[in-house]
């Protein structure tokens, strides 16, 4: 896709998401902030046939384990408009600009990150999506930033840290409605590099389901990342009502 | 006359509204039965637009008047007006997989029926693409058709595909020796010696 060839840009399955079709296929979201990239990213421009514009930024699998997820077909990403969202792990604001255009203006995105210098462009990021609330604190202490953060549909959590399991647990507990969902994407090495990577996951999915989420699928990020799995499912589910 | 007779009172018959030349008397009939106040939607009063009173046909009507789009959750994506070269676009797009021999694609969806929410539109490159990843001005085309059928490597490709298809649909047998009518008879029999 170059700049200047034309598209056809048509709803995915997933809420809120989009695919523009021409000589190949790319994963978009509708932008925000009409005329302005993020980071370099492409851009679909379209006119509408009343004379309003509305304007599509590509999505790449390759910087983003969302993209990547959906593309590897995950059934449901729970991540649509309207919805809040916590972050963790926002890094530089790539992804969370892609979430935050999904969510759209009735939603909220919160972006935990820890790291000072990701964290001043996810600040400049956020100061031009009025629906991101970025947060420059560990994930690791969410009492430090209960304040800022309300009731979240959704938790998506890209923190790679050797117990990331119990951070998600502890942010849940704080700020997840019972029957939220979350999507946690796993980096095997980050965990345990000495065995291999279904044993990692494995072990991790066992971790989740002791702190009472209740993972439905997992995929594998095969193609755009090397051993890195992503975890779907639910929290403190309601029991079904047996009729 | 059957309806005059009636009318004198000479022969009795029952008080039927008559079957033909309807279109007066039921014309009038309407009017006289008509309500001031319960106008059909369509008509004006005064000159002016009354909205119809039923609820039922009032949503039916706002319905109507409602644009088709994908709904809320993808930002009511409007359903576009398809014309010809919206047609032809969504059909190459459609068959694109014989375009590029070099290129593959997931199959899609196998509904035969042209997708009913999408919008067209142009890619913006961003800056550090300027030299990489742009069409020049002359490169550029209206249509999606338009701009696979300019690609220079494509065409190379897709000529060379009609003639293999053109010669292996071609009848066999060896050209000269055929019989082009009957005053080519002879000469083919000797061009066969």
């Amino acid at each position: 896709m170059k700049g200047g060839s034309r598209v056809v840009v048509q709803p995915h399955r997933h809420d809120g998401v989009f695919v523009a079709k021409g000589k190949e296929d790319a994963l978009c979201t509708k932008n925000m902030v009409p005329g302005e990239a993020v980071y370099g990213e492409k851009r679909v421009s379209v006119q509408n046939e009343d004379g309003s514009k509305v304007e599509y930024r590509v999505w790449n699998p390759f910087r983003s384990k969302l993209a990547a997820a959906i593309l590897g077909g995950v059934d449901n990403i729970w991540i649509a408009p309207g919805t809040r969202v916590l972050y963790l792990g926002a890094a530089s604001g790539t992804t969370v600009s892609h979430v935050s255009d999904i969510v759209g203006p009735t939603g909220v995105v919160y972006a935990v990150e820890f790291s000072h210098r990701s964290g001043r462009d996810l600040v400049n990021m956020a100061k031009k999506r009025t629906n991101v609330i970025p947060i420059i604190e560990d994930a690791r202490h969410p009492a430090r930033y209960r304040m800022l953060v309300g009731m979240v549909d959704v938790i998506f959590s890209d923190v790679a840290q050797p117990d990331q399991a119990r951070i998600l647990a502890l942010n849940a507990s704080y700020f997840l409605k019972n029957g939220g969902h979350f999507v946690i994407s796993i980096k095997a090495n980050c965990i345990d590099s000495t065995v291999p990577a279904e044993a990692v996951f494995a072990q991790e999915v066992k971790k989740l389901q002791a702190e009472q989420f209740k993972p439905s699928e997992q995929v594998t990020l095969e193609p755009f990342e090397r051993d890195h799995a992503c975890v779907v499912g639910g929290y403190r589910m309601p029991k079904k009502q047996k009729v | 006359m059957p309806e005059n007779k009636s009318a004198i009172g000479l022969v009795w018959a029952p008080k039927v509204p008559p079957l033909f030349g309807v279109k007066n008397s039921s014309e009038k009939m309407h009017n006289q039965t008509k309500d001031p106040v319960l106008t059909p939607g369509t008509e004006l009063v005064d000159g002016l637009y009354v909205p119809p009173r039923d609820p039922r046909k009032l949503n039916k009507l706002l319905k109507k008047n409602m644009k088709d789009t994908a709904g809320s959750s993808w930002f009511d994506m409007p359903a576009l007006t398809v014309t010809p070269e919206i047609k032809k676009d969504l059909e190459i797009l459609k068959l694109r997989h014989v375009i590029d021999p070099k290129r593959h694609f997931k199959k899609g969806d196998n509904s035969k029926a042209p997708p009913k929410y999408f919008q067209v539109g142009t890619v913006i490159e961003p800056a550090s693409e300027f030299f990489s990843g742009r069409l020049t001005k002359k490169e550029r085309k209206t249509t999606l058709a338009d701009e696979l059928l300019h690609d220079d490597a494509l065409k190379a490709y897709r000529k060379r595909k009609i003639q293999e298809i053109q010669e292996s649909r071609h009848p066999g047998g060896v050209e000269k020796w055929k019989n082009k009518g009957r005053q080519t008879w002879k000469r083919a029999k000797q061009r066969r010696k």
